[in-house]
């Protein structure tokens, strides 16, 4: 379904996660990368190319939302812890605000097994199977803080949360993305979250699905190389202001396509 | 010079801890008893009690504060506090006190969006966003959205003053 040829000008993928994050006794999944898409239809090109920086904010915050994925029969208390990690748009070389993703970590995952599901992304030349233990993380909209009024997130930048892949059909694949921020990520990698779109009640405000359909998948790379703290930054998203010392990266993010389960 | 920084950090370092956990423990609650659950609020909190602003704060609201912490208030000259506790200061203690509350649920997304937002004192503060810190006049938000059964605490480490007015004109009605 997926033809090399198409996915030949695919732009790169990738992105860069920072570091391991000493959280209480585990390190997170230290580095993420986002994203990319091109041709084939995923998405504008634009839209989702992403640098996913992940490292150590200065101090963690517990917010409870109610939140609906698809795999959810009806809205779930959602425990947040973070943030964790950002994914960076590739825009950052474009302008001087782009889009971001703060990522917090579920601190009550439920429904661990989510079922076996098929999937096509932008990085694979054919679809291959899952199945999907408990959502890890709830990804929402955030911005950088610099200097001056930042923009407005994208109005179609979804809330997502990630579920881990426990099994899957998918051979590890070469994935590469140059982020000017980061630099360039390569390497074998294999799908490690599939990040779908939530409802999410938060307060009074409800946020809903605007693209259900936009899902992507994080690959982590297998042999991620070494490297320095990147840069600390501060964002502001849906929970408030945070400082975040930016590490290493070794997830991926790839858009993808969801089709039922088995 | 390094003590005071020193005290300021072991203020907010300890402030960041107690609020770690906060998130929407702290809905449930107004804003003067979000304040009065916390010990980096103490000075704030007998400030307001001594203005008679107990009421309005833990009324319908919304209300957006920006609270300055104890630290805060320690930063200011030596006396100062001591001075606008007394009852022959209370107008211009409520200026002040009044000068750090904005009417309405302003969270921090929609804060860093302004430039200028005016106070229930009636004047305006500033707000600007500098090196990725959020400022109010020159007060930097150390940590924002609070939320509150009646609106929204940010956290600030300056307190800030308005500016006094001209002749015999109190400060702040």
């Amino acid at each position: 379904m997926f033809g090399k040829s198409k996915f030949a000008s695919l732009a790169a993928v990738a992105a860069i996660l920072l570091g391991a994050v000493a959280y209480a006794t585990k390190l997170l999944p230290a580095k993420v990368i986002q994203i990319t898409e091109d041709s084939a239809g995923w998405s504008k090109a634009d839209d989702f190319r992403w640098v996913v920086l992940s490292g150590d904010p200065a101090s963690k915050i517990f917010h409870t939302v109610d939140t609906k994925s698809r795999l959810d029969e009806k809205r779930k208390v959602t425990s947040l812890r973070g943030p964790m990690a950002l994914s960076i748009s590739h825009r950052e070389e474009k302008e001087k605000t782009p889009p971001y993703l703060a990522w917090y970590r579920i601190a009550n995952p439920t429904q661990d097994d989510n079922g076996s599901w098929t999937l096509e992304d932008a990085a694979n030349s054919k679809p291959y199977a899952v199945d999907l233990a408990a959502a890890s993380f709830l990804l929402t909209p955030a911005k950088r803080l610099t200097s001056g009024t930042p923009k407005k997130e994208p109005s179609d930048l979804d809330i997502f949360k990630a579920y881990e892949i426990s099994e899957s059909s998918c051979e590890p694949i070469e994935l590469q993305l140059d982020h000017p921020l980061v630099g360039t990520m390569a390497g074998k990698a294999t799908p490690k979250y599939l990040c779908m779109p939530v409802e999410e009640s938060h307060h009074d405000e409800v946020f809903p699905i605007k693209k259900p359909d936009f899902c992507f998948v994080v690959y982590e790379l297998i042999n991620p190389a070494e490297k320095e703290n990147i840069m600390s930054l501060t964002s502001i998203d849906q929970f408030g202001i945070h400082s975040l010392s930016a590490t290493q990266s070794s997830l991926i993010c790839v858009p993808a396509r969801v089709h039922s389960p088995h | 010079m390094k003590s005071v920084i020193s005290f300021a950090l072991a203020g907010l370092v300890a402030f960041s801890a107690s609020f770690a956990n906060a998130g929407c423990g702290t809905c449930d609650k107004s804003i003067v008893e979000v304040a009065a659950g916390n010990k980096d609020f103490s000075t704030l909190v007998a400030a307001v009690k001594a203005a008679g602003l107990v009421d309005t704060l833990s009324g319908k609201g919304p209300f957006t504060v920006f609270a300055p912490t104890d630290a805060a208030f320690k930063k200011l000259p030596k006396g100062t506090l001591e001075e606008l506790l007394k009852p022959e200061n209370k107008d211009k203690l409520v200026a002040i006190l009044k000068y750090h509350v904005v009417a309405g649920k302003v969270m921090s997304k929609k804060v860093v969006e302004l430039d200028a937002a005016k106070t229930v004192q009636g004047q305006k503060v500033k707000i600007a966003v500098k090196d990725g810190s959020v400022m109010i006049n020159k007060a930097k938000v150390v940590k924002a959205d609070i939320p509150t059964l009646n609106g929204v605490i940010h956290v600030i480490d300056t307190v800030i003053l308005p500016k006094a007015t001209k002749g015999k004109k109190k400060a702040a009605e």
